[in-house]
């Protein structure tokens, strides 16, 4: 290979891979579920305090780097061992270590205000929603109301617009963590211990969220999505979540009920105004007004639901739902019937 | 170098010299020369004037290198013991269709069977060996509410299932049968409640509550507070049958 071509193809390499990283941090900096794409106010702060950071610490990573590469190229001169020298020296140490802590300082103090300002509400909070982790999906519990009137909406929280929500968080078997970038921070979900976190969102958009601690298996595919929306939306959702089921209209329907009742579905899920009252899996009620199946893995979809039926275990392996042998009349059926579940 | 560091018979490496001496005694490679340095000459110098190179010399000469090589055999076997331990791993059946379909090969409960010799019987239960399987049945075995009754094996409303006594026999195949289609007395069907491949689960943990089961497969710990001994740390019963519970 000659020299040039050499050349050229180290620059091909070189270019592809700048070009690699830039797509990268700008796909950090845009998308759904990024830091980097604030849309409350806990988030805006967790945001300006990653750039403060990235930019301070861009600049004096830039400034180390120029020193040393400086330091390695310098030749010694007979004047470095000069009394004069060592004196000078020794003043730029003292002043480089005064600013060193000096931006230390900022940082703390940049990083106690931001954290201040997440731990409570910016508001009082509008409604409350009891966040319960399981492997590997999420229940989100409306609970401040009369205990009849309690909605569950697992893997999908809405939320109205503009106001806090108070989020009270615990975990049913593991250590969790409830994360949804573009609104909050993290927080972590310990069994047995009951804490708290909030978010607001400032304009109506749909932000995924995802469990930010390993749990298991399929802790990659426990995901949900934050819906928020203006609050006579948010009040007509809740107002259409608090009904119970639909009643089944055509023969296919009614027959996918019987089925569903009659098999394995029923000892794990519950559809309230049915006998199915069990609370092992996620309710599921309104199932069809969803946006996703199994936790975020799969668009709400007949065909993806369909797989997700008759075998849970392909598409998520060892997640909580066996697989079902059902005729496939019966499985059309079930479809029709948990499709029609809005 | 390194056998300076190492050392802790100060009195027989203190001088830097000195061990450079002895690697030049005999050509070998270093580490290994030091591992004989350190074992067997080092313990046999205790006098404070041993510095005398021709006694070295014949210390070092007449000194068999048998520890040399137990100590290589050593190093090899566990490297090779380290790295046979990641070949096995113990399958997690996820979607094992013979442990699903395990209902179609109906569990044999009469001695009578129809055209003579009856087929041999299983002896194991799907997850009768599987961690992974007894850790889902014990799982399920509170999802189910099967605590409800049974109280974690204890017994309450139901009979004690951690004992030695069994009503309704003892083999995994009669475990599974009184699951499914239930027994007089209280003990509800669960056919086409529970999938035969969580059934066989349930059936295993059923097992290791008294000891019925592998001890290495034995849960240890559960998800919630401790409310009884760890499985693994129980005593193994001797089945008993009785027809009293």
């Amino acid at each position: 290979m000659s020299g040039g071509a050499r050349f050229a193809w180290q620059r091909a390499v070189w270019e592809l891979a700048s070009l690699e990283v830039a797509s990268l941090v700008i796909a950090g900096c845009s998308g759904n579920q990024s830091m980097f794409n604030p849309q409350g106010p806990a988030a805006r702060s967790i945001s300006s305090l990653g750039w403060t950071l990235l930019a301070i610490c861009g600049v004096v990573y830039l400034l180390v780097m120029v020193a040393f590469f400086w330091a390695l190229a310098r030749r010694r001169l007979p004047s470095d061992d000069a009394p004069e020298t060592t004196r000078a020296l020794t003043r730029n140490v003292t002043l480089a270590s005064i600013v060193t802590v000096l931006v230390l300082v900022v940082l703390s103090v940049a990083s106690v205000v931001a954290g201040r300002g997440l731990t409570s509400p910016s508001g009082p909070g509008a409604l409350q929603v009891e966040v319960t982790a399981h492997q590997w999906w999420w229940d989100f519990q409306y609970t401040d109301v009369t205990p009849s009137d309690y909605v569950t909406s697992p893997n999908e929280l809405h939320i109205p617009v503009g106001v806090p929500v108070v989020l009270k968080v615990r975990s049913r078997d593991v250590i969790h963590s409830f994360w949804v970038p573009n609104l909050h921070g993290k927080r972590d979900l310990i069994p047995g211990q009951i804490t708290h976190t909030w978010m607001q969102a400032d304009r109506p958009g749909v932000y995924r969220g995802q469990c930010a601690e390993f749990c298991g298996h399929q802790h990659a595919h426990m995901a949900f999505v934050v819906v928020a929306e203006p609050m006579d939306e948010f009040r007509q959702w809740i107002a259409h979540q608090r009904q119970p089921a639909s009643e089944p209209a055509t023969d296919e329907e009614r027959h996918g009920r019987d089925v569903f009742l009659q098999s394995t579905c029923v000892t794990c899920h519950t559809v309230r105004g049915t006998d199915a009252g069990s609370h092992v899996g996620p309710e599921l009620t309104h199932v069809g007004s969803r946006l996703t199946v199994a936790a975020g893995t799969l668009p709400n979809t007949r065909g993806h639901l369909s797989g997700w039926i008759a075998n849970p275990q392909a598409i998520k392996p060892g997640s909580r739902m066996p697989p079902n042998s059902l005729a496939a009349a019966d499985l059309q059926a079930v479809l029709t019937y948990v499709r029609s579940l809005r | 170098m390194m056998c300076m560091a190492e050392s802790n018979h100060e009195d027989c490496f203190t001088d830097i010299k000195l061990t450079e001496d002895l690697f030049s005694l005999r050509d070998t490679t270093a580490p290994n020369f030091v591992f004989l340095a350190k074992t067997s000459w080092c313990g046999s110098v205790t006098s404070k004037h041993w510095f005398d190179p021709a006694r070295m010399r014949s210390l070092v000469a007449a000194q068999p290198r048998w520890d040399l090589r137990v100590g290589r055999q050593a190093f090899v076997a566990c490297v090779v013991c380290v790295l046979l331990a990641a070949c096995e791993r113990e399958m997690r059946p996820f979607q094992d269709v013979s442990a699903a379909s395990a209902r179609t090969q109906k569990p044999i409960l009469s001695p009578l069977s129809p055209g003579g010799e009856r087929p041999p019987e299983p002896p194991l239960s799907p997850f009768q060996q599987n961690a992974w399987g007894i850790a889902e049945g014990k799982r399920l075995f509170d999802a189910y509410n099967c605590s409800g009754c049974h109280a974690h094996g204890g017994g309450g409303m139901g009979p004690p299932l951690m004992d030695a006594k069994w009503i309704y026999g003892d083999r995994p195949a009669n475990i599974f049968e009184t699951i499914v289609e239930g027994r007089p007395n209280g003990m509800p069907s669960f056919r086409n409640k529970i999938p035969d491949s969580q059934v066989w689960q349930l059936v295993a943990y059923v097992q290791s509550m008294s000891g019925q089961v592998p001890i290495d497969a034995l849960p240890s710990r559960g998800d919630h507070m401790r409310y009884s001994t760890p499985e693994n740390a129980r005593r193994a019963e001797q089945p008993v049958q009785t027809g009293k519970p």
